[in-house]
């Protein structure tokens, strides 16, 4: 009988052990896939999955790949609806495309349900701007965990060589200082130029764009009637060239931002505007020849005011995934305060998501780097105050549209039509292919 | 024979040298990036006497994901080929014995197969093996290979094959040999030299084959070539570990190269002068 007692009783805790498990890890024994390009954060994100695998008994495979190769993979992946990747990343110009194709279950679905957990997410801390980049229709599709901004880097002792005490706020003083400070051996600037796409010549070329005021459109989402060949446009434009072709190094109409980085890494140039997230990289001793000698600004503006390129990246689940819920348990802990914390202060990660963590005092002692001329953490905070979140236009016809718009930046870089004539032709092909895509009547 | 004018002659050197030089400068580049640290790798100017080290070999060699990209990829190219050599012998066998219409269009068929842009293949495949279960498999990357190989293997074996003696076939076949006889006994064994030839050129374009095997693959069976863009990072590429992967991935296809280009030069142009 004591016997019976004892084997019932255990039998009653080996149960009550397994409900007990399967309420605190209901998704155990789950594997999911993920796919996105290489970054410090993914990179991170890989690196703690054990962390995430002993919390939730959920394991990850993740496969990281260049830029183009993620987004070619993603893309063919999703439209063919194989269910392959439980989660994917995204960068903000993709939103709508993922959306209107309902490629991405929005991560809204799954809030207000058990599932979530509305402290650990606490989405009021994510960066309004970045948050606003991954919503369609006003509904949150992906949650953000890089927030990408341009800043203004100069090496300090040229600048103070040549008298100026300041970096310039605007074109016009850049173009007024840029032969003070260029010389042959070191040009006064490196932007990127190829390829003309998201992350090419556009990238820095928008900012000149939304700085002098310029609008793609009559009235965009309502009128897109393109209006790319404006005059606010074509100085900006003007602007660019000039500066590119008349105090850029060689070839600089090829760069990319490997290119730039180098750059100025190498010190073979005086500044340049490039990403605030490379400055891991930009400043690292191990690579870099300048640092401790670098300032840091936002960039200069036009009539409008400085309008630092802006675009964010983000994760979100795949429609197809066939473990809903096991995924975005994934990117709740993804995005949490503490996998946000851990991954910036174990990489270069410093374009966090979380206003939190802008203010932690172990991110702002890793990254608040000052070299005598301002802070760095400052400059990118106010680059990403004054970036317009809608940097891109938010319409599924863009990348196609940026495609035009890039060659008509390169045609201008390299001279083979001023830049009045490579806007007013871009203008003509941008209005052809928004009729051609139904978005013109 | 009329011989070459000094001209001539200095023209011939200097083009030579300048071809030489572009071909062979990007590889040496790529070497010397592999053996540099990251602050001398793009220093300006160019440094070219600087203390070399192998931190990016080590690297590459240390990460497991790199290890496992190197075995898939001998797995891979070696399987590749050998599955189109079982069908790519036969068939060449048969078109040569082939004449007239039947002989040009199953050539041009092959051809053709070859010449359609790798792209539209890609979807059907990949929508497929979704199906089927076969991405991220050994067997189904061979199996694509396989489209590639075959026709590439089939039009360097058929000229080499046109140059045995009609009379061998014909005489073993008055002895009472088979056609299977006649292939492995008697003609197999005098085209083996452009079996070699045309198994190399197969096996060069499956080990550098890059966007079937990133598609197709997940991560099991990454192959070298798609390993090497985890370096390419969004913050930065690392140049270093790029280059010297690249080296590794160069290393066995310039050493099989040189050590068997007798082979490919005897394999390649047999058959050329055939009247």
């Amino acid at each position: 009988m004591i016997r019976r007692l004892i084997a019932i009783l255990l039998c009653t805790l080996l149960v009550m052990n397994v409900m007990g498990q399967s309420d605190e890890k209901p998704y155990a024994g789950t594997s999911l896939n993920f796919l996105y390009l290489a970054t410090a954060f993914t990179n991170g994100l890989k690196e703690l999955e054990p962390e995430f695998e002993a919390l939730t008994g959920i394991s990850v495979e993740f496969e990281l790949l260049d830029e183009e190769g993620s987004v070619r993979k993603t893309q063919l992946e999703l439209a063919s609806g194989a269910g392959n990747y439980d989660v994917v990343g995204i960068q903000s110009g993709n939103i709508p495309l993922y959306a209107e194709n309902s490629w991405v279950t929005p991560v809204e679905n799954f809030w207000g349900t058990d599932v979530s957990d509305p402290e650990a997410l606490d989405h009021d801390d994510l960066i309004a701007s970045t948050m606003a980049a991954m919503q369609w229709d006003g509904v949150q599709q992906c949650l953000p965990f890089f927030a990408a901004t341009i800043i203004m880097y100069y090496q300090i002792d040229i600048f103070e060589a040549a008298g100026i005490e300041s970096p310039p706020t605007t074109y016009d003083e850049l173009l007024e200082i840029a032969p003070l400070l260029h010389t042959e051996e070191i040009p006064l600037i490196a932007l990127r130029g190829n390829p003309p796409a998201s992350h090419g010549n556009i990238w820095h070329f928008n900012s000149f764009f939304h700085g002098e005021g310029a609008k793609f459109f009559v009235d965009f989402p309502n009128d897109l009637t393109p209006t790319v060949n404006s005059p606010e446009a074509i100085r900006a434009l003007t602007n660019f060239v000039n500066l590119k072709n008349n105090y850029g190094p060689e070839g600089v109409a090829a760069y990319q931002y490997p290119d730039v980085t180098r750059a100025m890494q190498q010190g073979t140039v005086v500044m340049v505007m490039e990403g605030a997230p490379l400055a891991g990289r930009i400043l690292d001793p191990e690579e870099s020849k300048v640092s401790g000698n670098l300032g840091f600004a936002v960039v200069p503006g036009g009539a409008a005011g400085p309008k630092p390129s802006f675009a964010a990246h983000g994760i979100c689940v795949t429609a197809d995934s066939e473990h809903q819920e096991a995924a975005y348990t994934f990117v709740e802990w993804a995005l949490s305060f503490d996998t946000m914390k851990k991954i910036s202060l174990a990489l270069p990660q410093i374009a966090v998501t979380r206003d939190s963590l802008w203010e932690d005092a172990d991110f702002i002692a890793k990254y608040d780097y000052d070299f005598g001329a301002g802070s760095f953490l400052k400059a990118f905070q106010d680059s990403l105050a004054a970036a317009p979140f809608d940097y891109y236009p938010a319409f599924a016809g863009w990348p196609l549209m940026g495609d035009i718009l890039g060659q008509a930046v390169q045609e201008a870089e390299i001279g083979a039509r001023t830049p009045e004539d490579a806007l007013n032709h871009a203008n003509e092909l941008i209005t052809q292919m928004l009729q051609d895509e139904g978005y013109l009547p | 024979m009329q011989r070459r004018s000094k001209l001539t002659t200095t023209l011939l050197y200097v083009f030579g040298i300048i071809y030489g030089l572009a071909i062979l400068g990007p590889i040496a580049w790529i070497l010397l990036l592999a053996l540099k640290n990251a602050l001398d790798a793009f220093a300006y100017p160019p440094l070219f006497i600087f203390e070399p080290t192998l931190e990016h070999f080590i690297a590459i060699f240390e990460d497991p994901e790199f290890r496992l990209a190197f075995s898939n990829s001998v797995i891979i190219a070696t399987g590749s080929v050998a599955l189109a050599m079982l069908f790519a012998i036969p068939a060449t066998f048969a078109i040569t014995i082939m004449r007239g219409r039947a002989r040009r269009n199953s050539l041009l068929t092959i051809l053709l197969i070859r010449m359609v842009p790798g792209m539209i293949y890609l979807l059907p495949y990949f929508v497929f093996y979704s199906r089927i279960d076969l991405l991220d498999t050994h067997i189904g990357l061979i199996v694509i290979y396989l489209i590639f190989c075959l026709p590439l293997i089939i039009w360097t074996l058929v000229p080499v094959w046109g140059a045995v003696p009609l009379e061998l076939r014909e005489s073993g076949m008055i002895d009472g040999a088979s056609l299977w006889q006649i292939l492995f006994l008697i003609e197999l064994p005098l085209v083996r030299i452009g079996i070699i030839a045309s198994g190399i050129v197969a096996f060069i374009f499956a080990w550098n084959e890059f966007l079937f095997a990133l598609v197709i693959t997940r991560k099991k069976v990454v192959t070298l070539p798609v390993v090497i863009t985890r370096y390419m990072g969004y913050e930065g590429y690392e140049w270093g570990k790029i280059s010297a992967a690249a080296v590794v991935i160069m290393l066995p296809v310039v050493v099989f190269g040189f050590l068997i280009q007798r082979y490919m030069i005897t394999g390649l142009t047999a058959g050329a002068v055939k009247g």
